[in-house]
């Protein structure tokens, strides 16, 4: 399995004063990967409420953020590969309205030449764009925008040109 | 609820990220299912290789009748935690006055903090985080020895 839980899950608690500055305070835990998330959001719930005597702020949130960490072997990836050159993927919502992800180092042989565009008849982007839309786990869990709308339709898939960060 | 999801990818010489967001899961094994079957869906489309992923998710708080008049978010309370030679800290800011112990001495922190009133607070802490270690993975120290005030 390539990826598996690192070894430390961290809970961030948000704090903000009377004049609206913020703070944050985060505690670490060793958690096995048997453990569900209601359980991880009982341990945020729960910080946060004990945390409230020792403060005078106000807790905003509790954050979780745990690590998968990638166990395959490290290989250089080719020259031509650009995380600059994405696929964007445009996708329907439940709401009617349109969202999008991207796709760092979009392998080039899959745009139509003399476009932009991403050939969507490509059985990988098929593949790709169906994982998005059905869910990974069962049908009627696929991902959402970041609204929380449901992605219910592939619509659309060009390649763009995006700055990112040095690594 | 939502769970992010943070997929970093990288080329020779830069990074980049991916955001996925799905609504419910149950387990970590799903969440790591999830981010496998993302793998061998998205390597065949991109040339980047993929590094560690990231998974959030966020609790909403707000404690009614908070932030109080004299909070501070600048003036923070390091909690110094010790069992045998293993030590630990956390840091939380504006702790309510009636915790000062002005008499406290100098010992780099301005003013030590009444511990016996601090530590029931603090193993309460502990008893609702089970599995509760330093960043570096290893158990978190449960004997609460000193606060102290430090001016961020």
């Amino acid at each position: 399995m390539p990826f598996t839980l690192g070894p430390v899950t961290e809970i961030t608690l948000t704090f903000e004063d009377r004049d609206l500055n913020k703070a944050h305070a985060t505690f670490c835990l060793e958690i096995a990967d048997t453990v569900t998330i209601l359980d991880i959001i009982g341990y945020a719930t729960g910080l946060l409420a004990k945390v409230a005597p020792l403060t005078e702020c106000n807790i905003l949130d509790s954050s979780v953020h745990m690590t998968l960490k990638q166990t395959d072997a490290w290989a250089l990836p080719p020259e031509s590969a650009e995380v600059q050159r994405k696929g964007s993927f445009s996708f329907l919502t439940a709401a009617g309205t349109t969202g999008a992800l991207e796709i760092p180092g979009l392998v080039n042989t899959l745009v139509v030449d003399r476009s932009n565009t991403i050939d969507i008849s490509n059985a990988a982007i098929t593949d790709f764009t169906n994982y998005i839309v059905n869910g990974p786990i069962g049908f009627g869990n696929g991902f959402v925008t970041g609204a929380g709308i449901q992605y219910t339709q592939f619509r659309s898939a060009r390649k763009i040109h995006r700055s990112s960060s040095k690594g | 609820m939502m769970l992010r999801f943070r997929f970093t990818f990288f080329d020779r010489e830069n990074t980049s990220s991916c955001y996925l967001q799905l609504k419910s899961l149950d387990t970590i094994v799903q969440a790591l299912q999830v981010a496998n079957e993302f793998e061998t869906k998205v390597l065949p489309i991109t040339e980047c290789q993929l590094g560690d992923a990231h998974v959030k998710l966020k609790v909403l708080g707000n404690i009614p009748g908070r932030p109080l008049e004299t909070s501070d978010v600048f003036n923070q309370v390091v909690y110094l935690c010790k069992d045998n030679q293993i030590s630990g800290s956390f840091k939380i800011p504006s702790a309510p006055a009636s915790f000062y112990d002005e008499s406290g001495s100098y010992t780099g922190m301005r003013i030590f903090y009444k511990l016996d009133q601090v530590n029931p607070l603090v193993q309460e802490i502990f008893a609702t985080l089970p599995g509760m270690c330093r960043p570096d993975g290893a158990p978190f120290p449960q004997n609460l020895i000193v606060g102290g005030r430090l001016r961020m």
